[in-house]
């Protein structure tokens, strides 16, 4: 009898651990699922009172996943020039900044339940969404046909692409170069078949680039100016015409929706870092140049390839629901994503914008 | 599903967990078997218990908890996975070229470390002349070597070999140095004394002397090597289970990301377990 | 030709002094055995009995004096001076027969032969095959004996070579040696701490003191006693070699007549 007690008891201790262990985060949804229920019930008393949201940010802290490239400029710029700083001040609320190397990464710090928002390119916000994230794009961040490009060697015998038949490319599976690099397949009647693809991350492939193991590589600003003015490279085909390649700012929509002056005011930095940089590029480029690592002459140069700003048209929406489309149809996601869905721009318009 | 919680049960309370070893017990257990096939059965209940007690807690909690799928998937949806890459084959293409990676990357080390281990283990001189720059070289882990392995051999397949060996090198090494170090001084003095030359010392006393501690060695070392394939992979490649996870975290897709580590940690025992059974035949004096 | 040069010394010490750091281990030794005699050095632990041995096997040096055999000075251990350590150090991954066939000179045309002889010497033969493992300590022990014998040693020297058996074995192994030594006819040295040993198999004891070790007595051994262990001229012989270790002891009444 002892016996089987205490084989019952090792596995309800060992099966209780388990739970506990793996479970923290499951307890946390729990408990913010209930917490959301009730304050849900409570907003929607509130709205009725009044439609600014003033005192209910009080207190309240945005956890900011970042990343630091010149895609996010008007971002980066708001957090360099104390924008966030003043705007979370007003509403008596505060916000947490940290740093990713790329979008995948800030998906999984999202993912892990340790940040509210986060930006980045097209592509790899709905693979997080398809996965299952409950996360909705709340504003755009920038644009740019000539921020993502193909490089060959300055010296290159490519000069078209077709020329790109059986050539080593090099780009981040996954990312929203992969996109890019589909469409110019397609312009040039080739298929990911006709090419030999490589895995490189933005990172290793200036190296790969200039050292010859790769013929062309397919990679965003910073790296396209800063390889065509070295003389390292020269930009065979971009996005004209073809990829408006949109930087997106998404939150966690429940998050979003219990905390929405803390969205907007982040919304309202956003744009002010645009416009800043529009219209005092000189500036700025000093302000964001030494966190890219580029001359500020480079930075100029680099500003120009985009168009910085958070509005979400419907010509965006499109944008990136044919993106949405690509990733299923191409094996990327599993479960499809709908662009419509995915877009929430309340907070953008309550933004005022 | 009770029926089989219940075997587990009685499965662990085959355990002698934290009690003393009395003869009492051992008689009793003694005349509760009824043959070797039920003692045989008995044992490897046991052995699978705990791994099945997990994964029916982890599907239980992935179904009935709160947990996200996207963090956590449950055993099915990984099973589901694995069934879908084996029917389109890529499940067994990731794997071998992971293994052929791996093996490669280690004969290499294997031969190196060997040569280098008994040149060092016999003559103080070389162990001088080497000493610093191992063990300078030995703390840095081979993720560390990434960036210079992509500098030094380029993206291909020299650079992932180079992470694999470098993983598989020191522990073959190091424990072939000590091997040959603390071979029994009384066994050299037999040497001494039955004036045996140096080349018969070395192969008929030292080697085999040092054989076991070269056989941990190299065990550890092809493990070290088998988990280097991660890091290895991480470096441009698109095929391999190294691949598989960081393109599964790349792509929010834990289900590959767990499907590859359960692959890592299988195959891993499996080539550790061909190691052992080697190491038994050669060892089959003791 | 006087009788006396026909015996040969085989083994001449003189003056022997050995020091470990500044502590002294043996204290002026001097010591001649003839050819084909065989000698038991008894003494308690740490007198240096082992040093002795070792020093004249060449596994260690003299500090001051000579040790000579067959009118050479020992200056490295080599295969004409047999050696069989306490432990067998038999090499746990070869057979006995190969343990044995390792130790021949490179050059030995009849290796497998010589295997084969000294195994039966030792009523081995039938585990040439045999892993160390498989051998039980008396017989790991012979085939070590069988070893230092196969390469035709001058002399053979025991370092306690029974020591780690339990007692009815040591006496089985005490006979076995006794008879390899009559049908070799080897000279013979061996360091034990067992009276009844030393005297069984000696034709002199050797006493030795301890710390520094120094010659205390050197015993002649009734040839009986080779024969017989269990007769009054052994356990009186005995005796007086106890004498030595422990004094002030009442001999029983028979003694004293």
């Amino acid at each position: 009898m002892k016996k089987k007690l205490l084989a019952v008891l090792l596995t309800s201790v060992l099966g209780i651990s388990t739970l506990t262990a793996c479970g923290s985060s499951a307890s946390q949804d729990v408990k913010a699922e209930t917490k959301a229920a009730a304050e849900a019930d409570q907003n929607e008393s509130d709205k009725e009172v009044s439609t600014e949201a003033a005192p209910s940010a009080e207190g309240k802290t945005l956890r900011v996943a970042a990343q630091s490239y010149p895609l996010y400029s008007p971002i980066n710029a708001a957090y360099e020039l104390g924008y966030f700083d003043e705007e979370f001040e007003a509403i008596g609320a505060s916000y947490t900044w940290t740093e990713f190397a790329s979008g995948p990464l800030v998906n999984e710090a999202v993912a892990a339940g340790e940040g509210d928002v986060g930006f980045m390119a097209d592509l790899p916000a709905i693979i997080a969404r398809s996965s299952g994230q409950d996360i909705q794009i709340v504003s755009g961040v920038s644009t740019g046909e000539r921020s993502l490009a193909v490089l060959v060697k300055a010296d290159s015998d490519i000069s078209d692409i077709k020329d790109l038949k059986g050539k080593k490319i090099a780009y981040a599976f996954g990312s929203y170069a992969q996109h890019l690099l589909s469409l110019v397949l397609d312009q040039a009647e080739l298929t990911f078949d006709d090419v030999e693809s490589i895995n490189l991350g933005a990172a290793d492939s200036p190296t790969a680039l200039a050292e010859g193991d790769v013929d062309a590589i397919v990679i965003w600003e910073q790296f396209i100016t800063k390889l065509t003015n070295d003389g390292t490279a020269k930009v065979l085909i971009d996005g004209t015409g073809i990829k408006k390649s949109n930087m997106v700012l998404y939150s966690v929509k429940d998050f979003a929706e219990e905390n929405p002056e803390l969205i907007e005011a982040f919304i309202k930095a956003a744009e002010r870092g645009a416009e800043y940089i529009s219209e005092n590029p000189e500036e700025a480029a000093k302000v964001l140049a030494p966190r890219y690592n580029v001359t500020e002459e480079e930075m100029l140069k680099i500003f120009d390839n985009f168009n910085f700003s958070v509005s979400l048209t419907d010509d965006d929406v499109k944008e990136i629901t044919k993106v949405a489309d690509y990733a299923y149809d191409a094996g990327i996601i599993t479960s499809p994503v709908n662009g419509d869905e995915f877009i929430n721009t309340t907070y953008l318009k309550e933004a005022g914008f | 599903m009770i029926r089989c919680v219940t075997k587990i049960c009685w499965g662990v309370q085959g355990m002698d967990i934290g009690r003393d070893f009395n003869e009492y017990d051992v008689k009793a257990e003694k005349e509760t078997k009824t043959g070797l096939l039920s003692g045989v059965v008995l044992k490897g209940i046991r052995y699978f218990s705990l791994l099945v007690i997990l994964v029916i807690v982890w599907e239980v909690v992935c179904r009935y908890g709160a947990v996200k799928s996207y963090s956590m998937p449950a055993p099915g949806m990984i099973v589901q996975d694995a069934v879908e890459k084996l029917r389109s084959g890529v499940l067994l293409k990731h794997i071998t070229v992971s293994f052929l990676r791996v093996l490669e990357g280690f004969l290499v080390a294997l031969i190196s470390a060997l040569i280098l281990g008994v040149l060092i283990g016999l003559s103080k001189h070389v162990e001088q002349f080497t000493e610093l720059v191992l063990q300078i070289l030995k703390p840095i882990p081979p993720i560390a070597w990434i960036p210079l392995a992509i500098l030094w051999f380029g993206i291909g397949e020299s650079s992932k070999l180079y992470i694999i060996f470098y993983g598989a090198f020191f522990p073959i090494l190091l424990n072939t140095v000590d091997g040959i170090h603390n071979i029994d001084k009384r066994y050299l003095e037999l040497g001494r004394v039955y004036e045996m030359k140096k080349v018969r010392l070395v192969s008929k006393v030292i080697l085999p002397g040092a054989l076991p501690s070269i056989l941990t060695g190299i065990r550890v070392g092809l493990g070290n090597a088998w988990v280097c394939v991660v890091a290895a992979e991480m470096i441009a490649a698109t095929k391999g289970i190294g691949y598989m996870l960081s393109n599964g975290r790349s792509m929010s897709r834990a289900d590959d990301v767990i499907l590859a580590m359960l692959l890592i940690g299988i195959v891993g025992k499996i080539m550790d377990d061909v190691l052992k059974i080697l190491s038994a035949r050669l060892m089959k004096w003791k | 030709m006087s009788g006396v040069e026909n015996i040969k010394r085989i083994v001449e010490i003189r003056n022997l002094n050995k020091y470990f750091r500044d502590m002294q281990v043996l204290d002026n030794i001097s010591l001649n055995v003839n050819e084909g005699e065989f000698i038991s050095v008894i003494g308690a632990s740490g007198c240096g009995k082992s040093t002795l041995i070792r020093i004249i096997g060449g596994l260690e040096t003299a500090s001051v004096g000579t040790v000579l055999v067959k009118g050479k000075t020992v200056k490295n251990p080599t295969r004409k001076i047999g050696y069989v350590f306490q432990d067998h150090r038999l090499l746990p991954w070869l057979t006995a027969g190969e343990n044995i066939k390792i130790t021949l000179d490179e050059n030995e045309k009849d290796a497998d032969g010589i295997v084969k002889k000294y195994l039966e010497l030792v009523g081995l033969e039938k585990f040439e095959n045999a892993y160390p493992t498989q051998l039980s300590g008396g017989m790991a022990q012979r085939v070590a004996i069988a070893r230092a014998l196969a390469n035709k040693p001058d002399i053979l020297l025991l370092d306690e070579p029974f020591g780690a058996l339990d007692a009815i074995t040591r006496i089985n192994m005490q006979q076995e040696l006794q008879k390899i030594w009559k049908s070799e006819n080897i000279t013979m040295i061996l360091i034990t701490h067992d009276i009844d040993e030393a005297v069984y198999l000696g034709q002199r004891v050797v006493v030795m003191s301890s710390r520094p070790g120094r010659i205390k007595d050197i015993f002649d051994i009734e040839p009986e006693c080779h024969y017989q262990r269990t007769g009054q001229v052994f356990a009186h012989t005995k005796d007086k070699i106890y004498q030595e270790f422990f004094k002030n002891e009442e001999l029983p009444f028979a003694y004293s007549i």
